[in-house]
């Protein structure tokens, strides 16, 4: 896969919308551009009355690898805390969403944060079993967030 | 949502789980063979 190809490809179907991580040959990094690119796709769903769901899965055998951490390497004190800022801003939209958000989640899984603040999350056992970052985990218990009940 | 104390254990050694334990602990909802498949059908379910 081009390295140029989107981060983040969304598909339609109905009401439906599903948010897919796209960049599997580098094992879907959450990097700066993104969760940007993720930021600006949410900013586009989320205010509309027509997407009632919004899927997050991955693709192939990979659905996030969590921060780039190649790229946290070259971040200066200024720059990481944008970064950080960025990242909880996304995921509390993520958790404050009015539509019903599911993770569905196929292979490595290293961004236990988004699966955190999605209130029903799927896992594949026959795949790569999903590798969970513990500080993401953590991360989320400052923001309060909890797992909310499914809105069937 | 799995708790401090696990979040801890978790963050503190740094060790990979799996699907199976995941589920043990609350992290997933479910663990199924088709985990998109089964996330539209509970969308769907959702908004019908």
């Amino acid at each position: 896969m081009a390295e140029d190809s989107p981060a983040i490809v969304t598909t339609f179907a109905g009401a439906i919308a599903v948010i897919r991580f796209h960049q599997p040959a580098q094992r879907n990094p959450l990097s700066t551009s993104t969760l940007q690119h993720l930021e600006s796709t949410l900013s586009d769903l989320l205010p509309r009355s027509d997407v009632k769901c919004l899927i997050f899965t991955g693709t192939d055998e990979v659905f996030a690898s969590g921060a780039n951490i190649h790229e946290l390497s070259q971040l200066d004190s200024h720059s990481a805390l944008e970064f950080s800022q960025l990242g909880q801003r996304i995921f509390q939209t993520i958790a404050d969403a009015e539509q019903v958000t599911i993770a569905a989640i196929s292979g490595f899984c290293m961004a236990a944060r988004s699966i955190s603040l999605s209130p029903v999350t799927f896992a594949s056992p026959q795949r790569t079993p999903p590798s969970l970052t513990p500080e993401l985990v953590l991360e989320s218990l400052p923001a309060g967030v909890a797992r909310r009940d499914f809105r069937g | 949502m799995i708790g401090r104390g696990r979040a801890l254990k978790l963050f503190l050694t740094a060790r990979s789980i799996s699907a199976a334990e995941a589920l043990e602990i609350g992290l997933v909802s479910s663990v199924t063979e088709d985990p998109l498949a089964i996330a539209r059908s509970i969308a769907c379910g959702s908004i019908a």
